[in-house]
């Protein structure tokens, strides 16, 4: 709708000159990359500064540009890129293994009193657990290999997934249900066409938080035991002073965190452009 | 003597009510307060293909009654029978069309029409679908998301699903309430002919005096807390009617003087 007006709208005011202002998107998104690229220049400058002046160790603060070397070093060499596809596919895994569950349990606990009864008072006991607390314990039950860490990350994203399944079914509007109830839409027909569409993208936003979460609990199960991965990667640089190493992998995380967040936000956009939400 | 037999057949039709209301209670339990009576001990009979409204102030518990004729919730005493059978819940039989229009966001027109015509048994009747987006005139605007629609158009779509389900009896909750008058004349208008070419039964909650005159051939009217059956007024006016005529008028005014007693 407001596109359209959009596009009525821009002939009449013809070609204008570029916008500059902090009103324009595009520019404030030049302004913030602006920003971003001028405090690693200041970081870049004290290093320069620190190497006459001598205030800190640079060895336990390096630069931008040793770290970049640094981490060119490490993808010439294939190093990184195993790290990484250990890590992501670790926390994709955790994540899928989280999703069916989480997604059965919040439409059960929501939409069922049964299914609220027999297993709201478990969830919600277990909820307050910090998933580094069961770490330990799920080394001992799963082992030092793959699954312990798979089921880690799995823990973490679970409970971010149900609440936002369960949150969600619970507010599935009332007189879509009914409109649902009297169109003779119902048991298991009812979950497929009605339930599931109207909750899908808040799910989507659930699965992406979870995998934020698996992202940031990832690095823990990596320190504990794995011989790769980035957490491994931090890890082993520590023991070895090597403070680049330990930036590289910090920083890559959080870049493989930040796209796989705005590729999905991206693909939240198109799936689910039918939401009432987005007219305005 | 096949003449009387004739006569005896539509007594006999008249006798039975496609939809009848027997001493219909609600009282609605509240958490620290006495219980509220919404309807106390409701009866009246809509007869198969009769367009009946039923017209009162908010408050009077006519939504609720149709809630109850729709089986979305119990009534606490007296019940409501469907044909021959006693509603225990939501049922093919009787579609509702809401005033929020409750077409789902996530399926196009055509979609949200499919769906209505998917729960009856057997396969999706491609040309029953399309033969609705036609009459309601939404055909044209059959592949838009429901957030495209201005309101007529969704409650066009809304009544569109609700035909392609093929109900016996049509309840209809308020459903021009939220239209601009223009559109609502419009609405009304095509709902008559929709109604004259399938003699479907119709149940049609109002506040409007203007639209239950215009529209029904029955209007029960309801007074609130409790709500309670106040007058039934029959309107034989003839249709094709005429908006603002004498005739229509005339019962707008009766209405409005039992409205005042």
């Amino acid at each position: 709708m407001s596109s359209e007006l959009r596009a009525e709208l821009a002939p009449l005011e013809g070609r204008r000159p570029a916008d500059f202002s902090l009103q324009n998107p595009t520019a404030m998104r030049l302004y913030k990359l602006c920003a971003l690229i001028l405090f690693v220049a200041a970081w870049q400058a004290v290093d320069l500064l620190n190497e006459f002046l001598k205030f800190y160790n640079p060895l336990l603060f390096p630069s931008p540009l040793d770290i970049a070397t640094r981490a060119a070093a490490l993808w010439s060499t294939g190093v990184l890129q195993n790290h990484i596809v250990a890590s992501v596919t670790r926390v994709f895994i955790g994540v899928l293994m989280a999703f069916l569950p989480a997604v059965l349990l919040g439409i059960g606990i929501a939409r069922s009193r049964i299914v609220e009864v027999v297993f709201e008072p478990l969830v919600e006991l277990v909820r307050p657990i910090p998933p580094l607390a069961v770490l330990p314990m799920f080394i001992l039950w799963f082992g030092i290999g793959e699954l312990s860490k798979l089921m880690f990350i799995a823990f973490a994203a679970f409970y971010i997934i149900l609440t936002t399944v369960m949150l969600s079914a619970v507010n599935i509007d009332v007189v879509l249900v009914r409109a649902a109830r009297t169109l003779g839409i119902n048991g298991f027909r009812f979950y497929r066409e009605i339930v599931f569409p109207a909750i899908s993208p808040d799910l989507f936003v659930g699965v992406r938080l979870g995998l934020s979460a698996g992202f940031v609990v990832i690095v823990a199960s990596e320190f504990i035991a794995a011989d790769v991965g980035l957490g491994y990667m931090i890890n082993y640089a520590r023991a070895f002073f090597r403070v680049s190493d330990m930036f590289v992998g910090a920083l890559t995380i959080g870049f493989i965190g930040y796209a796989v967040n705005m590729l999905l936000v991206a693909v939240e956009r198109r799936l689910f452009s039918w939401r009432i939400s987005d007219e305005r | 003597m096949s003449q009387s037999l004739d006569q005896a057949r539509t007594l006999l039709l008249e006798k039975a009510p496609k939809l009848r209301f027997d001493r219909v209670d609600m009282v609605f339990a509240r958490p620290k307060q006495p219980p509220v009576q919404v309807l106390k001990s409701i009866s009246f009979d809509v007869a198969e293909g009769e367009f009946l409204c039923l017209l009162g102030p908010s408050g009077c518990g006519k939504s609720t009654l149709l809630n109850i004729a729709a089986g979305l919730i119990k009534p606490s005493a007296g019940s409501v029978t469907a044909g021959s059978r006693v509603v225990t819940g939501p049922g093919r039989d009787r579609g509702v069309v809401f005033q929020e229009y409750a077409l789902f966001p996530w399926l196009t027109v055509r979609e949200n029409v499919v769906l209505g015509a998917k729960s009856g048994r057997g396969k999706v009747d491609s040309a029953k679908v399309d033969h609705f987006l036609k009459v309601t005139g939404m055909y044209d605007h059959r592949n838009k998301l429901p957030k495209e629609l201005s309101g007529g158009m969704k409650q066009r779509a809304a009544i569109a699903r609700t035909l392609a389900n093929d109900p016996e009896i049509i309840l209809m909750d308020e459903p021009f309430g939220a239209l601009d008058p223009y559109t609502r004349e419009a609405l009304q208008d095509q709902l008559i002919e929709l109604w004259s070419a399938s003699r479907k039964t119709i149940l049609f909650v109002t506040h409007s005096v203007e639209e239950a005159a215009y529209l029904a051939g029955v209007v029960i009217l309801l007074k609130a807390h409790p709500g309670e059956l106040k007058a039934v007024v029959r309107n034989e006016v003839s249709w094709p009617r005429e908006r603002a005529s004498e005739e229509l008028i005339g019962i707008e005014r009766a209405i409005r003087r039992v409205e005042r007693t």
